[in-house]
């Protein structure tokens, strides 16, 4: 089979550039080994926890660098308008975080966030209640940790619950009452009695603040909910599934599928033809002698948790391509002793060059790229900017295919 | 280099499980029966349970549909599906019903029916009769029954065929399965045709039993290993001949392929790469330029394909769609990748019927939207499944193809020199 681009992993970092070479009329396949992260997402995509300081002084080996800070803004852009065409609006932009709401109540800085997430607003604090309104059973959501996290903002914060009879029966399941399955019944008149057992509890308040599951029933449940009750309704992330996260992977896979993409799930690639310093081809579990040909390939694998790299008592690898990896030698370097310190395995992962090309047997490769979490040198969970890393190195990698600079469409 | 992740693999790796619960947001059945265990719970979250003592086995794990569709998902390479069907073997009801016999046995109904079609296809299809089979056996009367041939294909094949398909230098052995060899032997003709349109003669094993997808489904393991095992030793030998094995059926490629070593535990690896879908087989030869295709001119089509289950897990669907995009006068959709609930037998079970019309209903709805007459899949019981559903008439890529190409153009771009 012969393509254009063939991209090892469909994440938001192969999404991502498999969307920007398809915008260009490239025929790209996205070979993807299961589900993303995509499906955990916060709500947010995060690009620095200090937007305003040291994004300039990032370290020379880190993606940033590589890509070039002052490059950032456009990404930005990019990556709004790739959302917005596959039907998902984000707000927010490069250079002013805004503050988002952690599942456990802690605001934290964020870069981009879907549109339907509460984001705070300092003018909240002289505008009426806000009501947390949480699902009576429903285990992964708190609504006096998220109340107690804007009262100490000073935001007057009161809690609420409601029920459906058909929610109350997915406690039944050994499956639980979890966000995707609460999802799914909110369809319908559900939608509506669910609003009207609400608009009594929520009377007066300036904002109503909800769980994170809609998306997989009615698409418009949310503001339905909003016309009943008369305030805005925004909502806050779940513990496991992010129904947001779900929505926003099932709609960019369509728009690369609708752009001509071929996405490929559960396979992976698992032997690739070198010849004269150019990958020519790789082979994936499922499709055995038959072939990917491309003239570039992209490795968008991620980190550890979804085997973009591997680790061993002995040494830690990259299995897709058997590119050079960063890391400590020695195992004891790897871990700091407390979970919560910086941990050094964090910066670990692919060593790339000036233009994101991987090292392979000592030697760079020449239309092999890394982009996303595997690429070494950022530290995603102390620095804040694991989204960053990945959408800035995807639509990087997309240029230096393309030969040119990316167009920025610009929105109202 | 070493890979340390195959090494560290229990035999039934659910311990490879980090209880990231994505398969769960994929289960069909879960989408529509909240009270099904769900993937996650019965596969390798009840395996840990199941191994202390089996009495933690879940009845819940009959409604397991087994279309992997939570094996495509899952990001960690768990065997989910896999071990559902262990357990549901290992664990579930030791005598089965009589119905679910004779559902799974689909080459002994098909063989019996087949001599009697006309009556049988009649009687079916009789509002009484399937009244008293809902009543009897718990076979839901709101379904339609598949026809049954009055001559079979491997009857057709060797009285008309077999002679001259040794005339060719190029030789593929066809894995027919039950239904193309019961229900709808004009699939096995329209490989025929198309195989010896590029210049290859089709042989056929001398004892070609049923793949088992249904015997394993219904947990009659001992039937399906013995079939498998006479099935591997006829598939040997057409590997030793030289040939590739090539179906038509997305469920019977996956079984041969797959189902024998990780459910039946029978060694296939000698002969499993060479299995493929008829499709696969095709395309390969046309993407090498081994062979070319020529299409009728006045030839004019508007489909929509459905990615079967099993389909998706071989991830094999873009054989069938390449090549049907090669014919000039088609229009190819692709319908959304989801299950049409039928899952083999599952559907015609009277308890499964609502969770199974449920669970395809999506689909349905989206095939009358389009308005398409045809829909294009690689497995015949989502054809059953999708012609009761909607209006739309469903074919195999095989049968369209047959129908799209010019015989004697494709003959001469081939040199097939008349026999």
């Amino acid at each position: 089979m012969k393509y254009d681009v063939v991209i090892a992993g469909g994440g938001l970092a192969g999404l991502m550039s498999g969307i920007a070479l398809a915008r260009e009329g490239r025929s790209v396949a996205i070979i993807s080994f299961g589900d993303s992260a995509l499906h955990f997402s916060s709500g947010s995509l995060e690009m620095w926890n200090d937007a305003e300081g040291a994004l300039n002084s990032v370290a020379a080996n880190h993606p940033y660098a590589i890509v070039g800070t002052q490059h950032l803004d456009r990404y930005s852009r990019i990556t709004k308008d790739i959302f917005a065409s596959a039907g998902e609006q984000l707000k927010g932009e490069y250079g002013c975080n805004h503050l988002r709401i952690s599942p456990v109540g802690v605001l934290k800085p964020a870069w981009l966030t879907f549109d339907d997430y509460f984001v705070f607003d300092p003018k909240m604090t002289d505008g009426g209640g806000v009501v947390v309104v949480g699902i009576d059973g429903y285990l992964d959501f708190y609504p006096d940790f998220i109340a107690d996290g804007l009262r100490r903002k000073g935001v007057e914060c009161d809690v609420a619950s409601v029920s459906l009879p058909e929610l109350e029966r997915l406690r039944e399941s050994a499956t639980e009452m979890r966000s995707v399955g609460i999802s799914r019944l909110l369809k319908g008149d559900a939608v509506e009695r669910l609003a009207h057992q609400m608009a009594p509890l929520v009377h007066g308040a300036q904002m109503v603040i909800m769980p994170a599951v809609f998306g997989l029933g009615d698409v418009d449940g949310r503001q339905r909910i909003e016309r009943v009750v008369g305030c805005p309704v925004r909502v806050a992330p779940t513990a496991s599934i992010s129904v947001a996260g779900v929505r926003a992977q099932k709609k960019l896979v369509e728009e690369f599928r609708g752009l001509g993409g071929t996405y490929i799930l559960g396979d992976k690639v698992v032997s690739c033809r070198i010849e004269d310093g150019r990958v020519v081809g790789v082979r994936s579990h499922n499709h055995g002698d038959v072939e990917f040909v491309a003239k570039d390939f992209i490795l968008a694998m991620g980190s550890f948790f979804s085997r973009g790299l591997v680790a061993t008592p002995e040494e830690i690898y990259e299995p897709t391509f058997g590119a050079a990896v960063v890391c400590a030698e020695k195992r004891e370097a790897w871990c700091a002793e407390r979970i919560l310190e910086a941990q050094p395995f964090q910066r670990y992962g692919v060593r790339v060059d000036g233009n994101l090309r991987v090292e392979i047997d000592g030697s760079v490769v020449e239309n092999l790229y890394a982009v996303g979490s595997i690429v070494a040198g950022a530290d995603a969970v102390k620095e804040g900017c694991g989204a960053g890393v990945v959408v800035a190195t995807a639509l990087m990698a997309a240029e230096q295919i393309l030969g040119k600079e990316l167009d920025v469409k610009e929105m109202n | 280099m070493k890979k340390y992740e195959d090494s560290n693999v229990s035999a039934n790796n659910f311990d490879q499980c980090t209880k990231c619960t994505i398969c769960t947001v994929y289960c069909p059945m879960l989408e529509v029966n909240p009270l099904y265990p769900g993937p996650k719970q019965s596969g390798p979250d009840g395996e840990r349970y199941r191994l202390k003592e089996p009495k933690y086995y879940d009845m819940g794990l009959k409604y397991c549909l087994n279309c992997k569709r939570c094996e495509v998902a899952c990001p960690s390479g768990v065997r989910i599906g896999d071990i559902i069907a262990l357990a549901k073997a290992k664990n579930g009801r030791k005598v089965p019903k009589l119905r679910d016999v004779m559902l799974a046995n689909t080459d002994f109904v098909g063989s019996v029916a087949t001599v009697v079609a006309p009556v049988v296809n009649t009687t079916l299809g009789l509002r009484p009769v399937k009244r008293v089979m809902d009543a009897t056996m718990a076979i839901d009367h709101r379904r339609t029954f598949p026809k049954y041939a009055s001559e079979k294909f491997t009857t057709w094949f060797r009285r008309n065929m077999a002679e001259s398909q040794k005339e060719f230098a190029k030789q593929v052995c066809y894995f027919h399965g039950c239904y193309a060899n019961y229900n709808y032997p004009q699939l096995g003709k329209d490989l025929v045709k198309v195989l010896n349109a590029v210049g290859y003669g089709v042989r056929l094993m001398e004892g070609e039993r049923c793949c088992g997808v249904a015997k394993i489904a219904s947990g009659l393991i001992g039937d399906a290993t013995r079939d498998a095992r006479r099935n591997l030793s006829e598939m040997r030998k057409a590997v030793a001949e030289g040939m590739e094995i090539v179906a038509t059926s997305s469920s019977c490629t996956f079984t041969l392929r797959d189902e024998y070593d990780h459910v039946l535990g029978l060694e296939n690896g000698d002969v499993r790469d060479s299995v493929s879908l008829a499709t696969r087989f095709l395309f390969r030869l046309v993407e090498s330029g081994e062979i070319r295709l020529a299409f009728r001119e006045d030839f004019r089509m508007r489909a929509a394909y459905h990615s079967a289950c099993h389909i998706e897990k071989l991830g094999w669907g873009i054989y069938s769609t390449s090549l049907l995009k090669m014919i000039p006068g088609m229009e190819l959709i692709m319908l959304p990748s989801q299950c049409c609930g039928i899952a083999g037998t599952f559907g015609f079970k009277k308890e499964n019927y609502d969770y199974s019309q449920a669970i395809g209903r999506p689909l349905f709805d989206r095939i009358e939207e389009l308005g398409v007459e045809i829909v294009a899949t690689d497995c015949e019981t989502c054809k059953w499944q999708i012609e009761m559903s909607t209006s739309a008439k469903v074919l195999n890529p095989i049968s369209i193809l047959a129908e799209a190409i010019d015989v004697e153009k494709t003959r001469e771009l081939n040199n097939v020199i008349d026999l």
